[in-house]
């Protein structure tokens, strides 16, 4: 990705950037592809690294465009590839009202999908029970990690100021209660904080800079104004004609299916 | 049309009707996308020079210690002091705005917490370079830390300095935290929106792959509740912390138990002042009118004018505990220190300082009395002058609290005055630049108004008959739809 400024698609599609995430990983675009460092492709590097230009190698020259869509670069992307089919990774339903999207979700709930999710500008009240999603764990994350604030205050004020080195000062005696409360408190703060954030992240799987769904043009859409439903490929009721079918009989605006090359 | 405004109570719009989802990206992100108007340029280049000045400033500081200012005996606290308590009282608006009124559920926030957060966390930053370079080494500031250093000493923690060290760095770590969560919808909307690679790589890097995935917005939801929840407590625990540092000592004029409320209210006053000075210039500069309306700018001066009531019942109770107590001491300070009343000192005066405590009045009780009329509370030219005011107060409350209350002390043998040196001045000044400079950077290339949360605040926001296990009498109140609402895990069905 040392090419800058300049992604190879440039001039060909210039349309195709407002879909384009990371100028690297789109389907139809197999010269980014195999720009990736060796690194990456094979799994030693986090995919966001490159995202953020970190590459640990010089980038290879680009191979020989190929201009048709969903065709990967001859032994660039995996070399054991026979056939180069791309994989079908997700269905992906755009919808464009809310309204439309909590009964699509609905929908799918009731027909037994757990790979699926829906992909909203803004948190979208109403679609935890029409997704039957569970209640979130974070709480007890921040809960505990306040606590082993609380704790570590209570445990670092008394070793240092009565136990390792006592200090008597105002004549109270070293390890008197009333002035670590401040300490106390502000450290269960600090440590909810850190467990919320850390949660949030652990439990929400990010950072990951590369996912299917960004193949999708269509999809940058999402934190725009549209609404969309991902039904994954490693669900085990999915199936290429049924999926979509029941997909398109929720009235999308939009549907398609992505896939990522082979 | 369960979110829409009740107009039987006397709701209206927030944002015109008719906006859509789209409307709101496009005025947000388009700022940073766009070329910058000339008014930024003409903030930004005064800006960049004032903190010049500070960085000079800190420099000559440093290289000749902190006698280049004007504190000396009795005053040994002065501007430098006073300028951290308030930037830190600045910096509370923005944890009130976002958490606070969040817990309220009040969804006019919505346009302006970015901003207010942004501010709070830029405001402790300027806040937090006083009382370092007060230690008058700052080099060795790392003393004030529970790390083991070369004295084999620890911390005292029954000192209320302590205290302040660990409030002020946990609020700037949690603001920081708060804010960044925030903004991670935001920033994915600017990659998804990105024209050329590298945007879209800093962007797409900051916006950690967030795809807006209901199940990510579920845990997101609650987490941004937990934030608020735990940055509301932190928030007024800050400015009672700071207040410890004088009402834990026997000062007369420090040693008061109204003291944390007091300057809680006090914060919460000044940094809404500061937040409307400047989302009023921000608002004409980049043509946010439609966002950040005339109600949002009514309901900011209806805050105004509720804390300043509160600060002035503060002044009032002051004045009035020092004469029930019957301490002598106390009622010096408050009638000949402040007021300039009571008898002449030996040198003939009344409290020099008199005229700094009637400025202090005069800016923070009698000016936000305007904000009764709704002519003033809609008014711009007369909010902005008025906010600009109550600063300047607010400012001047520090300066009278810390100021006249040392400088004629018990003894008359030991009196002195304060007298700034342009080193004082030259620091103040230039942390308005270190404070507008990133301030104008985050306006130029973060998205300034919460997109993601803006747009859940729509009438059409969220789906009506949808949802199965719906429950229709949630939908009421005012606060409904609230972005972020993270209580709505699934409810028990009906």
């Amino acid at each position: 990705m040392s090419d800058g400024n300049q992604p190879n698609d440039n001039e060909a599609e210039p349309d195709a950037l407002a879909g384009d995430h990371y100028g690297m990983d789109d389907s139809d675009d197999d010269t980014l592809v195999s720009d990736l460092p060796e690194a990456i492709r094979e799994g030693r590097l986090p995919a966001f690294a490159a995202a953020a230009g970190f590459s640990s190698q010089p980038a290879p020259e680009p191979s020989e465009t190929s201009p048709e869509v969903d065709e990967p670069a001859a032994g660039t992307y995996e070399e054991d590839s026979e056939t180069h089919q791309p994989i079908p990774a997700l269905y992906l339903a755009q919808f464009d009202t809310p309204d439309a999207l909590a009964h699509a979700a609905a929908s799918l709930r009731d027909a037994g999908y757990r790979k699926w999710d829906c992909h909203t500008p803004y948190p979208v009240h109403g679609l935890d029970e029409a997704m039957g999603l569970r209640p979130t764990k974070i709480g007890w994350i921040a809960f505990c990690a306040g606590m082993v604030g609380l704790v570590t205050a209570v445990l670092m004020i008394q070793f240092m100021n009565n136990w390792d080195y006592p200090i008597i000062v105002g004549g109270k005696p070293p390890g008197a209660f009333p002035p670590m409360v401040p300490i106390m408190f502000e450290l269960t703060i600090l440590l909810t904080g850190f467990g919320t954030l850390f949660g949030l992240l652990h439990l929400a799987q990010l950072p990951r800079h590369h996912h299917p769904i960004f193949e999708s043009e269509q999809f940058a859409a999402a934190t725009d104004d549209k609404f969309f439903i991902s039904v994954e490929a490693t669900d085990s009721l999915f199936d290429l004609h049924k999926t979509r079918d029941l997909l398109s009989g929720l009235g999308p605006s939009h549907l398609e299916l992505v896939e990522v090359p082979a | 049309m369960s979110d829409a405004p009740i107009a039987e109570l006397g709701e209206s719009h927030l944002l015109p009707e008719g906006t859509t989802f789209h409307d709101i990206t496009e005025a947000v992100a388009g700022v940073t996308e766009n070329k910058a108007p000339r008014g930024w340029w003409v903030l930004f280049v005064p800006s960049v020079m004032l903190l010049g000045v500070m960085v000079a400033c800190i420099v000559y500081l440093l290289a000749m210690g902190i006698g280049v200012w004007g504190n000396n005996a009795p005053v040994y606290w002065a501007w430098d002091i006073t300028n951290f308590v308030w930037w830190i009282g600045i910096g509370h608006a923005g944890t009130l705005i976002s958490a606070i009124l969040f817990l309220f559920r009040q969804k006019w926030r919505t346009s302006i917490n970015r901003f207010a957060e942004a501010m709070t966390v830029f405001a402790v930053l300027c806040a937090a370079m006083f009382p370092a370079l007060h230690t008058g080494r700052p080099w060795f500031d790392y003393y004030l830390f529970p790390i083991p250093n070369q004295m084999n000493l620890w911390p005292n923690f029954k000192s209320p300095l302590m205290w302040d060290v660990f409030a002020v760095n946990t609020y700037l770590t949690i603001s920081v935290i708060f804010w960044y969560v925030g903004l991670i919808p935001d920033l994915a909307t600017l990659r998804d929106r990105s024209s050329n690679l590298l945007r879209k790589r800093i962007y797409g890097f900051l916006a950690l792959g967030w795809r807006g995935s209901h199940r990510h917005w579920q845990h997101y939801e609650r987490a941004y509740l937990i934030f608020a929840a735990i940055s509301t407590p932190l928030v007024l625990s800050v400015h009672s912390v700071v207040s410890f540092d004088f009402a834990t000592s026997i000062a007369p004029g420090w040693h008061t138990t109204i003291f944390p409320p007091y300057f809680v209210a006090g914060a919460v006053f000044s940094g809404f002042a500061l937040v409307m000075t400047l989302m009023l210039i921000t608002r004409s500069v980049f043509q946010m009118h439609h966002l950040v309306t005339i109600k949002h700018l009514d309901l900011m001066n209806k805050f105004m004018l509720g804390t300043g009531l509160l600060v002035g019942y503060a002044y009032a109770m002051e004045f009035f505990i020092a004469w029930y107590s019957g301490n002598p001491y106390e009622s010096w300070v408050f009638l000949h220190n402040r007021l300039g009343f009571g008898e002449l000192d030996s040198e003939g005066n009344w409290g020099p300082l008199w005229w700094s405590y009637w400025a202090m009045v005069s800016c923070n009780v009698l000016v936000p009395q305007i904000f009764w009329f709704k002519y003033c509370r809609t008014s711009i030219p007369i909010m902005f002058v008025a906010t600009i005011l109550i600063n300047i107060g607010m400012w001047f409350e520090r300066f009278v609290i810390i100021v006249t209350s040392l400088y004629r002390d018990f003894l008359p043998s030991s009196w002195g005055d304060f007298h700034p040196t342009w080193i004082d001045i030259g620091l103040y000044l230039g942390t308005f630049g270190l404070f507008m400079t990133l301030f104008l950077l985050f306006i130029r290339w973060i998205p300034m108004i919460a997109i993601a949360e803006v747009k859940g605040t729509l009438p059409s926001a969220h789906p009506h008959a949808a949802a199965h296990h719906h429950d229709p009498s949630s939908q009421q109140g005012p606060g409904h739809g609230v972005p972020g609402h993270g209580a709505h895990v699934p409810l028990p069905a009906e």
